[in-house]
């Protein structure tokens, strides 16, 4: 694959070499990092080769594990004086990384080449204003400028980067802004130099989609605007689609496939790279489509791999259950007007003030269906999903399953209860205790509820392990042992041994690769048909929540503000919010995402019209 | 189901079960602990620390062999090794010789030798039992103040700041000065022993408690407490079965570091002479005697200091060493 990989390179080396005769400003040659560790080394990075010529665009894929992120830290030289141990070439603006003196290194991190780190939360100082930390990164590298030059030149730079009253905002502690907000400030602080270079390391994983498509758009400018080059790093494909010219993917540390951004996209040569294209979910995509191929592609799976087995009746079933509330049916839940206060300390002394996380959200959900609830951080969502799993009380309005009136249930009397509404937690890293086998995680559901044999705990568990995808024998082994996608499998059997009727997944895919979350997307799919199950499905995705639900309910500030059949939420969307999100949700076409940069443009411009209108 | 991108290798190839239990073919995972065990034994330092541990422990327990092969019983007089002049050893180095290891005392002439492999079961007993009462009462409270928070932590809590408040050590003094000579069935030393591990745990457990509240705020928020409760567990189920298994950790650092504190605050407590009664050997107690023989008998000080200073260094390597291999942040 090697092979493939560097014809591909000599192809475009050959065509680029026409046009552009400059000498690339960042050149890695047969980059190699191991790692000691306590089972020997591990090689991370095994011979990468790639160019960035001035002011070009590089996109960097792969799943987590793929080396991605320790080459972009090999870039800035941070692996000197660790335990890794780098070969190989690197030259960022003239500076050989391996050779260089650690001051000349120094100089060249922030002055060359300028790095955005993945969360914007932990990367600011939270003792000091934005004000002192531009500043103080001006002045490192310009030791002469005054601190009033020095000034300017962050109040420009944060103007640039679109924070609102920059003169104002640049005495503002880090807490003071949003996760957007900073992830700008922290481009602000990388442009204080005029790097040659911006390395972006999955700089908006840890955002909303609105604020991705916002960063991304300001990526996209100010690489034009400043002629700089840009290296952007992601596990997504969509992500770096609208914003570089080439694109290396990656996967266990090598290079499985590089090139021109439509070329790889439209018609990747390495199988891989088509496993990781058809992973992407799309907004395009609806569920009946995807249902269909899901089931087409069970069927096949069944009739290649036993014959003997007779022919399953899952097929029998009916598409979509077509929309609810035609038949008289009893709902299987019904939520009326439920809301949940929270009282918030504010002021020196504490004096707390009510803040509505939801707020009168009403809905039916009918047995055999999913709703999709889609909304950004904040929106209430995940609140509302511990309401109805009664995690959380609510603080006024009516939640009724299966004709049981659930709101103010004690603890005791609700234990029966929990074996038909089960969740499916965000986070599998931190939703499997650490110091639990996954098999006793499991079963610990059965011995809540009262199974006290613990051959047919063992058992059932076994069965379930294997249907969702992990062997019988992993019953011992601690949750470490396992990756991502393989703790959420171990999540989800931990939510279904007992049998649930509704399930609630809260974002159950959002931590995961891309290429897993469609793995772990199609599981959920098939579990419904086997077992019957209702969903509530929770995400911040879009794309995602379209594949998997029947209906389609947007959450706002507490609030739903559409609801309505998936397609139609989709392909006639009512409400503004929902036509800002469906605009900001990243493609993978590069000339679409570039239509859909123009939009927003728009959108924004439109808005920013109007709310200026409105205080005039 | 296809699973191309599914990166199985990720977890450890599935060794298949040799053993064969009857109760199906699985294989045992390693434990965070096994993992713990394996880094613990390549800190050098950390594993001297524990060597030396253990090493003090088997003295104690054995106490009575090892001086019946190498000594003296320890208070047994030996006025013949002593110049009735200078009411020091008669021989030079303190008496050092292959009869008394480490020579003998001023005045008494006990061997000194004894005396220290008998005083390592007292430091040794008091240090561990004191440990173990603070924990206990540490943890539990901890742990409820953790979990339950609300104006119950808010009485704990306050309940620690006052017991950190409290003058120790002149209690202890005030405390051991008007023990009776028997009570709760005990007498001599027995219940000195019982009321130094009295006060030396029972008012040392907020410094663990609170280190546990911490952990269990923190261990609270995580989500499989959450996922706990919605399959409907009791609050008593969690902390027993998802919880405490979490802190073991913490406790067993703490334990660790706490014990040569302990062994420290015990010689304290028999320098100042309200520890366990003479003649029972105790490093304090001998540390105390030895301050007036300082000059003339070198060995009489050094050797319970020395004692003391090796022990208490030891567990706190090991403590340290414990720490770094529990804690998965400091990984190299």
């Amino acid at each position: 694959m090697t092979d493939i990989a560097h014809e591909a390179d000599h192809g475009i080396r050959d065509k680029k070499g026409g046009t552009t005769m400059t000498d690339p400003v960042v050149s890695v040659s047969d980059l190699r990092i191991t790692f000691p560790t306590l089972e020997g080394r591990i090689t991370a990075v095994d011979g990468v080769c790639f160019d960035v010529e001035p002011g070009g665009a590089l996109g960097i894929v792969g799943e987590s594990g793929s080396g991605k992120s320790v080459t972009s830290l090999a870039l800035m030289g941070l692996h000197r004086g660790t335990k890794a141990e780098v070969t190989g070439k690197i030259t960022v603006a003239g500076t050989d990384i391996a050779a260089a003196s650690d001051r000349r290194i120094r100089a060249m991190r922030g002055n060359d080449i300028a790095m955005v780190f993945q969360d914007p939360m932990s990367s600011l100082h939270p003792q000091y204003t934005i004000g002192n930390q531009l500043i103080e990164a001006y002045r490192i590298h310009r030791p002469k400028a005054s601190v009033a030059e020095a000034r300017k030149r962050a109040v420009e730079s944060l103007d640039r980067v679109g924070i609102p009253q920059p003169a104002r905002r640049i005495n503002s502690y880090p807490h003071e802004f949003s996760g957007g907000m900073r992830q700008r400030v922290l481009i602000a602080m990388g442009l204080m130099c005029d790097p040659t270079v911006l390395l972006a390391d999955e700089p908006t994983t840890a955002l909303d989609v609105t604020v991705q498509a916002q960063i991304l758009d300001l990526l996209d400018d100010l690489r034009r605007d400043l002629g700089m080059s840009l290296i952007l790093v992601s596990h997504d494909l969509a992500v770096v689609a609208g914003s570089v010219d080439e694109v290396l993917v990656m996967r266990k540390g090598e290079i499985v496939e590089r090139g021109d951004v439509r070329r790889v996209l439209s018609t990747p040569e390495h199988p891989y790279t088509q496993a990781l294209l058809d992973a992407v979910p799309r907004v395009d995509v609806s569920r009946a489509q995807r249902r269909a191929q899901v089931r087409a592609d069970r069927a096949q799976e069944r009739h290649q791999g036993a014959s003997s087995a007779a022919a399953q009746p899952t097929a029998a079933r009916p598409v979509a259950p077509g929309p609810p509330g035609s038949a008289e049916e009893e709902p299987l839940l019904k939520v009326e007007n439920a809301r949940m206060r929270f009282k918030v300390r504010g002021g020196l002394f504490g004096r707390a003030t009510d803040f509505y996380a939801v707020d009168d959200v009403s809905f039916d959900l009918y047995k055999g269906e999913t709703l999709g609830i889609v909304g950004e951080s904040g929106s209430g969502k995940s609140t509302l999903s511990r309401m109805v799993t009664r995690l959380l009380r609510p603080t006024e309005g009516r939640i009724t399953f299966e004709g049981h009136d659930i709101t103010r249930l004690p603890e005791r009397r609700l234990r029966p209860l929990r074996r038909d509404i089960q969740m499916i937690f965000q986070n599998p890293y931190s939703s499997l205790n650490p110091r639990v086998t996954i098999g006793d995680s499991i079963g610990a559901a059965l011995r809540v509820q009262g199974e006290t044999d613990t051959k047919k705990i063992r058992m059932r568990v076994q069965e379930l392990l294997e249907r969702v995808g992990l062997e019988s024998a992993h019953y011992n082994r601690f949750p470490h042992a396992f990756s991502g996608g393989q703790r959420q499998r171990i999540a989800i059997a931990r939510a279904l041994i007992l049998r649930p009727k509704l399930v609630i997944c809260d974002e159950p895919v959002s931590a995961l690769d891309v290429s897993t979350q469609d793995q772990v997307l199609r599981l959920l799919d098939e579990l419904q048909d086997d077992f019957d199950l209702t969903y509530i499905f929770v995400a911040h995705d879009l794309a995602v929540v379209r594949q998997v639900s029947d209906r389609v309910a947007v959450m706002s500030k507490g609030r739903i503000v559409e609801m309505s059949h998936g397609d139609e939420v989709y392909e006639n969307p009512q409400h503004d919010y929902t036509r800002q999100l469906l605009a900001a949700a990243p493609v993978l076409d590069p000339e679409e995402a570039r239509a859909h940069r123009a939009d927003r443009a728009r959108l924004r411009g439109s808005t920013d019209a109007h709310e200026a209108a409105g205080s005039a | 189901m296809t699973a191309p991108l599914d990166v199985s290798g990720a977890a450890e190839p599935a060794r298949p079960d040799k053993g064969a239990s009857p109760g199906g073919a699985t294989d045992r995972g390693r434990s965070l602990g096994q993992i713990a065990w394996t880094r613990l034994r390549q800190d050098k330092v950390a594993m001297i620390g524990f060597g030396f541990v253990v090493f003090m422990a088997l003295v104690a327990v054995c106490a009575p062999l090892i001086v019946r092969l190498l000594g003296h019983p320890p208070n047994e007089w030996h006025q013949e090794m002593i110049d009735p002049v200078l009411s020091t050893a008669n021989a030079p180095w303190g008496g050092m010789s292959g009869e008394f290891l480490l020579g003998v005392e001023p005045v008494t002439g006990r061997d000194i030798f004894s005396r220290i492999v008998y005083g390592a079961r007292i430091s040794m007993l008091i240090g561990f039992l004191a440990t173990m009462v603070s924990v206990v009462i540490g943890t539990v409270m901890g742990v409820i103040a953790g979990y339950f928070g609300g104006w119950v932590d808010a009485f704990i809590s306050r309940l620690m700041d006052i017991f950190l408040a409290f003058p120790l050590l002149l209690f202890a003094m005030a405390l051991v000065g008007v023990i009776p000579d028997a009570a709760f069935g005990l007498q001599g030393n027995g219940l000195r022993i019982a009321i130094l591990v009295f006060i030396i745990g029972f008012f040392n457990w907020p410094y663990i408690g609170r280190i546990i509240r911490g952990q269990t705020l923190s261990l609270r928020e995580r989500e499989f407490v959450e996922a706990a409760r919605s399959l409907g567990a009791s609050n008593f189920y969690i902390l027993r079965k998802e919880l405490l298994p979490n802190l073991v950790a913490p406790i067993l650092v703490y334990s660790t570091l706490l014990i040569p504190t302990n062994i420290l605050f015990e010689a304290a407590l028999s320098f100042l002479g309200v520890g366990v009664e003479a003649p029972t050997a105790t490093w304090g107690g001998m540390l105390s005697e030895a301050v007036d023989y300082y000059n003339a008998a070198p060995n009489f000080m050094l050797a319970p200091g020395l004692a003391i200073f090796l022990t208490v260094l030891a567990f706190n390597l090991f403590g340290d060493g414990l720490r770094d291999a529990l804690d998965p942040r400091t990984q190299s």
